[in-house]
């Protein structure tokens, strides 16, 4: 087992397709982890259980034994972290586990947005950067431009930068110096009680939790007994071990290591990641910072279109939550859809990556409600009441005041979409700006923002005006005053309860256009007239119709003609397997989607 | 399977002098060294074909296109001949050809009469100047008049004219007087298209349906219904959604095709039927020769029908004709009662007054036909068993 100054903890960060997944397969070849046989590109990404959208949402680590040019033996262990803001808070503690990055740069395309969002998440997390530029084998390579660039506009030093060519495995010895030179060695203190870092947890069939730790203080053994310092769990330790081709058990986990535990934990969300694990006996004082108890703050719920899939769909939401934390769900019922659950996740993203999942990995066909966030209600009778259901909304009368999340959003970008960002968060009813510089040409601009305003479709369009260049954070702040209000969508009469949604009282009417407009355009026309409308109450405030069809048939219709016509009405008929039934009026399953999407298309 | 119609033969000679820029069938432009290899490769498919029909004799033959007319009468009349030569003609069989006004001239059309060919369809589409160019046609309505006179003076005593309606710019009432012109010439049937607009046409990428300047729903429906009167008073009796005839003048290659008949097929993009395998032919002409060539059928798809799906193609077909549907042949196929097996379709399609039961057809009404999509659909809806 190597010793602390003979380990490196490091992650590597790239702008999308610039090749942090063949560095990272060269990395692993180069020290000999995998047996060329037994090696597969895209060798991490294809550890992971579930990839969704190329966007891994766990971690990932194994360790890379190397043998430097200074002849001493490294044990130099890589991170993997997911990539996205719903999951900044697992990315942060993946990061907290290392002492610096890779930050890969093609040199054919320079730096990018992500280069850049990425290079301030390590800066927020005081790593260690080490540029990479890659591709040089690229006719189209220019090194010495991305040299420059990387100096200039990262502010790090591009001159020293390793020039590499991770598909061709041109100097990926120089990337291996460069983590041995480079990188500080982990600190830490063996003596000291224990503090581990927990930074994910999966979940594996046959032995339960497995947790991916980061040792900080003290020595971490099978036998011992151990406590979660937050969740406050207590269990016994089973194995512990570092992770080669595959996990490899190993007598004890020291302070600077990283690898993993397997303590019978059922489920992976009896963990916490940021949470701090130390011995039963002889706790730490205290837990390491920078833990934060991840809630839900977007609701949704799911309803399978086919109401039999009912039990599916439960079954398929007890296998995901096994190893997803931070999804939870509850039954809900609907009228015009039936049974489903009310779910909660962590932001817009998650809630698509779950919805992806079920519909594909468990074949199930589903229509999600509008997203929703928690608002508080004071009643007039005293009592304060916590909704994120619009079915659960208490008579307007009995309302008091209402109140819902905000948010600090972070917000860093080139200097010269400023002015639209800015327009952006005013026009989602941001306050209190602040803005600050922290290179030159870039800026970090820090709205109040509600977070309701954020949830929906707010990261598109931010990337949308900085094209691509934003980069977003957030962080919840509390509970404000709001006007809120809840919009109820009728179809000839009957109120859709699943497309009703709670809004802030401005934002009503243009929800209301949206959704009624939508509805008009997906709903198909039908022998009768359909009114569409949208309601706060008893008060309409956006309609529309449906005219009825009163011809319906094709002019032509000969021998060349009757496959494709057979064929049209078959599809005719599995799509009507996915319409819900409102009244008398069938509403396909992509009306309930369309109200759910944001106007930038059109 | 003694109580099905046909057999029949379809012949698709995919060329035309223009592109018109409604058009949505399978068609490119003329090449002559192309038709030349053409007409040798149909040739060699038609004998390669020989056996398919097992000793049964053609019922119809029919010529469609593109603009078959345009073909050389000595080449039609070849492949006529050949195709009696290999299956042998009933008596009294019908013997289509698709045609261009412009395209003709006495000469030919006395040629094609005394070939055999003894049915004209003439795509007149309208006799107003400014809708035929419009529609990208090159012949004028004097070219479809003397066209008719021509075929007359040929012995074609069974002309039908294709008329289309609900164009760009046309209001019910020059529709009206379009159709007027038609039956001016006493066709012995009649086709009234209403304009489909194909996605990947011209037009279907310039207009979008019931929008200036193509007239409103109300407009078109005004068209149909002073249509239907006129066609009526004139003689011509509708028998399917857009086709209409003089009694013993309809087309009866088609008619065996809405009954679920067999047909052969031959030609780029020609579709079969026979006996519950439907099958299209590459539309391309050079991938269709070069696969003849190489001595294999020339596929694009082969479709072998469930019971459930040919008894839906005879609902979808049946509800688009006057005839309607024949109870009969579906329970051939099923082997049960159709009464029963679609029962709640049937009802909906009485409730929605879309169509009647006959002791032996389902017959669709006059709103039925112009509502025939939705009505087959509702019989899918009650299709027994998993599709
Ligand atoms: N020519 C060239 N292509 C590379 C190199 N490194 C990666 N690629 C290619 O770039 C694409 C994206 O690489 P990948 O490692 O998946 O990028 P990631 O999205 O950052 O993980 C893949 O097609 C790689 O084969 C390189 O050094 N040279
Ligand atoms: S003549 Fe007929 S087949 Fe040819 S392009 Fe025009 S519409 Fe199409
Ligand atoms: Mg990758």
């Amino acid at each position: 087992m190597a010793d602390r100054e003979h380990t490196r903890n490091f992650s590597i960060i790239a702008h999308i397709d610039h090749g942090k997944s063949t560095l990272a397969d060269r990395l692993i070849q180069t020290c000999g982890v995998v047996g060329e046989r037994d090696f597969k590109d895209q060798y991490l990404d294809n550890l992971y259980l579930e990839r969704e959208r190329g966007i891994t949402i766990k971690s990932q680590a194994i360790t890379l034994p190397y043998r430097a040019a200074d002849g001493q033996e490294y044990e130099l262990n890589l991170i993997d972290t997911p990539g996205h803001v719903d999951f900044s808070y697992e990315v942060s503690r993946a990061l907290d586990s290392c002492e610096g990055v890779l930050l890969v740069v093609d040199a054919s395309q320079g730096v990018e947005a992500q280069t850049l969002a990425n290079l301030y998440l390590a800066l927020e997390n005081d790593l260690e950067i080490v540029p990479v530029i890659n591709k040089i084998d690229l006719v189209s390579a220019d090194v010495e431009a991305t040299r420059a660039q990387i100096t200039d506009d990262l502010g790090l030093d591009g001159d020293a930068a390793p020039a590499i060519s991770a598909k061709d495995g041109t100097n990926i010895e120089a990337v291996l110096e460069a983590v041995v030179n480079q990188l500080p060695p982990p600190g830490g203190d063996d003596q000291a009680p224990l503090k581990a870092l927990i930074f994910d947890a999966q979940y594996d069939p046959y032995r339960g939790t497995v947790i991916f730790v980061r040792i900080r203080d003290g020595v971490l053994r099978a036998g011992q007994s151990i406590r979660f310092m937050h969740g406050g769990a207590q269990y016994k330790v089973e194995e512990v071990g570092v992770f080669g081709a595959g996990r490899q058990p190993t007598p004890a986990l020291v302070a600077g290591q990283v690898g993993y535990v397997l303590a019978g934990v059922k489920r992976v969300s009896d963990t916490r990641v940021g949470d701090t694990i130390t011995h039963a006996d002889k706790p730490a004082a205290e837990p390491l910072p920078g833990f934060r108890d991840v809630k839900p703050v977007v609701f949704s719920s799911i309803y399978p279109v086919a109401t039999d899939d009912y039990q599916e769909l439960a079954e398929a939401l007890d296998k995901l939550s096994l190893n997803d934390a931070s999804l939870t769900y509850q039954k809900d019922t609907s009228q015009a859809l039936g049974f489903g659950f009310r779910c909660g996740f962590l932001g817009l993203l998650h809630l698509e990556v779950v919805q992806e999942r079920l519909e594909r990995e468990f074949g199930l066909s589903l229509i999600l409600t509008v997203p929703s966030v928690r608002y508080k209600l004071h009643l007039v009778d005293g009592q304060t009441l916590e909704v994120e259901n619009p079915a659960y909304y208490p008579d307007p009368a009995s309302i008091e005041r209402a109140e819902e999340p905000f948010i600090r959003a972070s917000i860093m970008m080139p200097e010269r979409y400023i002015g639209a960002v800015m327009q952006l968060c005013l026009d989602r009813r941001g306050t209190n700006s602040r803005m600050t510089y922290p290179s030159p040409g870039r800026v970090e601009l820090s709205f109040e923002l509600p977070l309701a305003e954020v949830i929906y479709d707010f990261y598109d369009k931010l990337k949308t005006v900085t094209q691509g260049y934003g980069s977003f954070d957030y962080e919840v702040i509390g509970y404000r005053d709001t006007d809120l209000v809840k919009l109820d969508i009728l179809v000839n009469g009957e109120k859709v309860d699943a497309l009703s949604s709670l809004v802030h009282r401005d934002s009503a009417r243009p929800r209301a256009l949206h959704a009624v407009k939508k509805l008009k355009d997906s709903i198909p026309r039908q022998q009768f007239k359909i009114a569409i409308q949208g309601a706060i109450g008893s008060t309409i405030i956006a309609r529309s119709n449906v005219s009825a069809f009163r011809k319906d048939v094709t002019a032509k219709c000969y021998g060349g003609d009757v496959s494709r016509k057979r064929k049209l009405l078959e599809k005719q008929k599995a799509g009507k397997k996915r319409m819900k039934l409102v009244g008398n009026v069938p509403i396909p399953q992509k009306a309930f989607l369309s109200v759910l999407q944001s106007d930038t298309d059109d | 399977m003694g109580r099905r119609p046909g057999p029949g033969l379809y012949i698709h000679l995919p060329f035309c002098p223009s592109l018109c820029p409604y058009c949505d069938f399978a068609t490119q432009k003329y090449r002559p060294g192309q038709a030349r290899e053409l007409i040798a490769g149909l040739a060699v498919h038609l004998r390669r074909l020989a056996g398919a029909l097992r000793g049964r004799r053609l019922e119809t033959i029919y010529f469609g296109g593109g603009t078959p007319s345009m073909w050389p009468a000595a080449a039609l009349a070849g492949l006529l001949e050949l195709a009696v030569d290999l299956w042998g003609l009933a008596p009294g069989g019908e013997v289509s050809l698709e045609a261009n006004p412009g395209t003709l001239s006495r000469g030919k059309l006395k040629a094609l009469r005394a070939a055999g060919f003894n049915r004209l369809s003439l795509g007149a589409q309208s006799f107003d100047p400014g809708r035929l160019a419009a529609l990208g046609r090159r012949h004028s309505a004097d070219d479809t008049r003397r066209a008719v006179d021509q075929a007359r003076a040929a012995g074609f005593d069974n002309l039908n004219l294709d008329i289309i309606y609900g164009l760009p710019g046309q209001d019910p009432a020059a529709a009206a007087r379009d159709l007027a012109r038609a039956l001016a010439l006493e066709p012995e049937h009649l086709s009234l298209y209403e304009l489909t607009l194909g996605p990947e046409t011209p037009f279907g990428r310039r207009y979008s349906q019931g929008r200036e300047p193509l007239p409103s729903e109300d407009q078109v429906l005004a068209m149909e219904d002073a249509a239907l009167a006129a066609l009526a008073a004139a003689g011509l009796e509708r028998y399917e959604v857009s086709n209409f005839a003089r009694p013993g003048f309809q087309c009866r290659h088609n008619q065996s095709t809405w009954r679920g008949g067999d047909y052969l097929a031959a030609g780029p993009g020609a579709h079969g039927h026979l006996d519950g395998r439907r099958w299209a032919y590459l539309p391309q002409v050079g991938p269709y020769l070069a696969s003849l060539t190489q001595g294999r059928e020339p596929y694009q798809f082969v479709e072998d029908l469930t019971p459930q799906q040919r008894c839906l193609e005879l609902f979808m077909l049946g509800l688009r004709t006057t005839a309607g549907v024949e109870l009969a042949a579906v329970e051939e196929i099923l082997g049960r009662d159709p009464r029963q097996v679609y029962a709640p379709g049937i009802r909906r399609l009485q409730e929605l007054g879309w169509a009647r039961l006959t002791a032996t057809h389902l017959v669709p009404t006059t709103l039925g036909l112009r509502m025939a999509d939705a009505a087959s659909a509702q019989c899918l809806g009650s299709h027994i068993g998993r599709t």
